[in-house]
């Protein structure tokens, strides 16, 4: 069994504010760090089940989660892929399946260190939203402009150009789409009478 | 969007989605339960989108709203991360401009939400949106 007993070594140096049990083999330990927008850290100290037994650190996948929520990718954006293998080699923390982790010794020597690390982690990958564009209309505007007034736009800003109109097309493809399920709706609802 | 935008999307009439939602495993969220890309359709045309994250071990539960091309407008967090002084359980909603690009940094603490299922949870939701769900909801286990 496990219980917050067991970090009061860790507690000490004040990047933990905050400890509950999860279960019998886990617990959640708040950090002082923060994610982009606010939110605490969270690093959970677990009981290894293997037959070595031991302790682990882990983010219970919720920095993937944190990108998945912006529709960001790791896995699928090669970029980030290989950003995030560099960030967990240098801090030497483990990724599978989009959860971080770090064993830890059964005599807890190294947990402070851990925590520190893990958290470090969780704090770069999640800083992958910084290098999104969630907006892209700002530079649309200007791109189009640029065309029309002087015609003369390298390879790279005319391809940029063809992914916007693009993706405008595809935009007004769905409000067509939706315009039509709408008098559908309507209609099968007899909203007019 | 501004606050204005969000409070008339909101309240909206007619929103509705036909979709099922079915929490799977993911090989990218790790232990935690996941759907994407569900389409709530709605009268004004926007594309919104919506996730969701189930953490069985912990009982997380996050649903996460996205207009395309902006990003985040609302988020609901069950038993999730701390957020400032609101708890584990919030509301992220847009209260300034700006907020869906910056990933909705401001949030309101929902205590009533404590404790309940993401049936439950997903059934609130959808009363105070305005939003129907045609489809059926798969509880995760």
């Amino acid at each position: 069994m496990i219980d917050c007993n067991i970090i009061k070594n860790i507690q000490k140096s004040s990047v933990i504010t905050a400890c509950d049990s999860v279960d019998e083999r886990l617990i959640r330990l708040q950090t002082v760090f923060m994610y982009p927008e606010g939110s605490y850290i969270d690093v959970f100290l677990g009981m290894d089940n293997s037959s070595t037994g031991g302790y682990y650190l882990t983010d219970m996948g919720q920095t993937f989660s944190y990108l998945a929520d912006l529709h960001i990718s790791v896995y699928k954006n090669p970029k980030n892929r290989n950003l995030a293998e560099q960030i967990c080699n240098l801090l030497k923390v483990h990724e599978e399946n989009g959860e971080l982790f770090i064993h830890i010794r059964e005599d807890f020597s190294d947990a402070g260190d851990a925590v520190f690390r893990l958290s470090q982690a969780c704090i770069r990958i999640a800083d992958f939203c910084y290098t999104e564009k969630i907006s892209p209309f700002s530079y649309q505007k200007k791109s189009v402009k640029e065309f029309f007034v002087t015609g003369d736009l390298d390879g790279n800003q005319l391809l940029e150009l063809m992914n916007i109109i693009w993706e405008r097309l595809d935009k007004l493809t769905f409000e067509i789409a939706n315009l039509r399920s709408e008098k559908d709706y309507i209609m099968k609802n007899n909203l007019l009478s | 969007m501004n606050r204005s935008d969000f409070e008339i999307l909101r309240g909206l009439d007619g929103k509705y989605i036909d979709d099922d939602i079915e929490f799977r495993a993911s090989p990218e969220t790790g232990p935690n339960l996941s759907f994407d890309k569900i389409v709530i359709y709605n009268r004004i045309g926007y594309k919104i989108f919506l996730n969701g994250t189930y953490s069985p071990r912990i009982k997380k539960i996050t649903y996460n709203f996205v207009l395309k091309g902006l990003g985040p407008i609302c988020r609901v967090d069950v038993n999730g991360t701390f957020h400032k002084d609101k708890g584990r359980t919030h509301k992220h909603e847009v209260i300034n401009e700006g907020d869906p690009q910056r990933n909705l940094p401001e949030a309101i603490a929902r205590p009533d939400l404590e404790g309940k299922t993401p049936r439950e949870v997903w059934k609130i939701i959808c009363k105070e949106a305005k939003i129907e769900h045609r489809g059926e909801f798969k509880e995760p286990t």
